[in-house]
């Protein structure tokens, strides 16, 4: 479980996040969405511990890093590495052993390639792979879903589903409502810094219908097409 | 095209401040250590200097021609004007040593330098992604990994030397082989790794500086083993010389290290540069160098790693 309480997040006079409180329970799946901006990825950081911030962010697990798998939006990887050398730095930096990738390569990937050469869907695949191999107690996914093709989305969904059966937290943000709605006991919304809203899973339907409206009425007559 | 090159003249002198360093001064610097290294290749050798010339150029050139530099300007100016922007960028990195050419008479090379600048700058290096350069460092990412791959023809002619060194007789040369390896090493310390990579080890910063030290002198003295091997056969007597260079080496290597640290997660800054180039001109000032880099590097990769 982790417990966040009154986190607040500056960027100079810039406030991402204003006192948010929040609770991540153990084997559960929660969604974030907020617009682009709304302090997604910066409350992701300060989770994982790569912001300083004000507030409090307790977790029985100890320390929290150590447990914690996070995949970036848009993981950084060094060129002329290849797939399977990422793989085992990841294991390698949180003492696990190199798995039985031929096994574990689920997605089919060619680890014995320069992961440069590796397509956006690919890249995600890869450090998803990384992070799942880890063996965390917490995932903080996000947008595990941007560029995946279809069937790794499907295999991606399962492999969430198969994490809440183990006892694992996953937080996953997304901007495909969908992905949410299929994974998700519950979506929290963010907006201006702070929680707004949280939403289970009989009330997703109308999150969604919500949300289209705010996004869309009277903004598409503004373009004059 | 003129908005193009007024933005790379700005973006050139967002670097030199990010690096700690007025623009003016940078440019004054540069044209220093161009002037200097011209200056210590004529009078060292002087008979392949013009050539030397020719190949730090085309390795300056080399960068701007790779394929996702290539693919932008290609998408964004279209072929003609970007075979143009190319061409202005090739001839303006060449014109330095053009002109050092011209000014020591050697009128050929120096044709050749604008030719080659030319015909490279209409060239687009892809690279194979099907090749995997094989290396032994694969299990001990990233450092070594990658720098291994990129640097794997240097430390070849590096080996190359030492051969040449035990062949004329020259201790000293061979010696400089053993050095040149560890800064090879060095170099592969020189930027700073996305937070991410620091991030991910469950490791005090204690733990993870011991970590990255160690794996280092053991990559690095793996590396530069041939050439140690070598004059230590053919210069047993000689074996304290040898282990002097391996130590030199090894120890600028670790206050390499440190420094990356030290200044994490920004790049290496100008006070840090100036005391690496201290430690490697007055060696003794190591002792002061690798405790400051230390202690600032624990406080530094406190944000990253448990304590």
């Amino acid at each position: 479980m982790i417990k966040i309480t009154n986190l607040s997040k500056s960027f100079g006079k810039k406030s991402v996040l204003n006192n948010l409180s929040i609770e991540f329970q153990r084997g559960k799946i929660c969604g974030i969405i907020g617009e682009n901006g709304a302090g997604k990825t910066t409350l992701f950081r300060c989770i994982a511990g790569l912001e300083s911030f004000d507030g409090e962010i307790v977790s029985q697990l100890s320390p929290l890093k150590d447990h914690l798998g996070y995949l970036t939006a848009e993981p950084f990887f060094f060129s002329m590495i290849t797939g399977k050398e990422y793989i085992r730095l990841l294991c390698n930096a949180r003492n696990k052993k190199l798995p039985e990738l031929d096994k574990n390569n689920i997605f089919d990937l060619p680890l014995n390639l320069y992961v440069t050469t590796y397509s956006t869907g690919m890249r995600k695949k890869l450090a998803l792979l990384a992070v799942l191999l880890q063996g965390n107690d917490i995932f903080i996914l996000d947008e595990p879903f941007n560029g995946i093709d279809l069937n790794g989305s499907i295999i991606l969904t399962e492999i969430i589903h198969r994490l809440k059966e183990l006892g694992k937290t996953v937080i996953i943000s997304s901007h495909i409502f969908s992905t949410l709605s299929d994974t998700c006991d519950e979506i929290h919304v963010l907006r201006h810094g702070t929680i707004t809203q949280k939403v289970t899973r009989e009330e997703f339907y109308l999150l969604e219908k919500e949300m289209k409206n705010s996004a869309v009425i009277g903004k598409i007559e503004r373009l004059e097409l | 095209m003129r908005q193009y090159f007024q933005l790379q003249f700005t973006m050139f002198n967002r670097r030199m401040r990010d690096f700690g360093i007025n623009p003016v001064l940078g440019y004054m610097l540069l044209t220093g250590l161009f002037i200097g290294f011209v200056k210590a290749l004529y009078y060292r050798v002087e008979e392949y200097a013009p050539w030397t010339l020719i190949g730090a150029c085309a390795m300056a050139q080399m960068p701007l021609s790779s394929k996702q530099r290539s693919d932008f300007l290609l998408t964004t100016f279209g072929k003609g004007r970007k075979n143009k922007i190319r061409i202005v960028e090739n001839l303006i990195i060449s014109l330095p040593f053009a002109v050092t050419l011209l000014l020591n008479q050697c009128f050929n090379q120096a044709a050749i330098i604008i030719l080659l600048s030319i015909v490279s700058s209409l060239v687009t290096f892809r690279g194979n992604g099907d090749f995997v350069i094989p290396t032994p460092y694969s299990k001990h990412p990233f450092e070594f990994t990658a720098g291994f791959r990129y640097t794997f023809y240097l430390i070849a002619l590096v080996y190359a030397i030492t051969v040449i060194a035990v062949n004329v007789n020259n201790l000293n040369l061979g010696l400089a082989t053993i050095v040149a390896v560890y800064l090879i090493a060095a170099s592969y310390y020189s930027k700073p790794e996305n937070e991410y990579y620091v991030w991910i080890f469950a490791k005090t910063p204690r733990k993870f500086l011991r970590y990255k030290v160690l794996q280092a002198i053991k990559n690095a003295f793996f590396m530069a083993l041939p050439p140690i091997a070598l004059l230590s056969v053919c210069y047993f007597s000689e074996i304290l010389l040898i282990l002097i260079a391996i130590a030199a080496g090894t120890i600028f290597l670790i206050t390499m290290i440190l420094a990356k640290y030290s200044s994490y997660p920004d790049g290496i800054g100008m006070s840090v540069t100036i005391m690496l180039i201290l430690v490697l001109m007055f060696p003794p000032s190591v002792l002061v160098a690798i405790p400051y880099f230390y202690y600032r590097s624990i406080n530094k990769l406190k944000p990253f790693l448990d304590d």
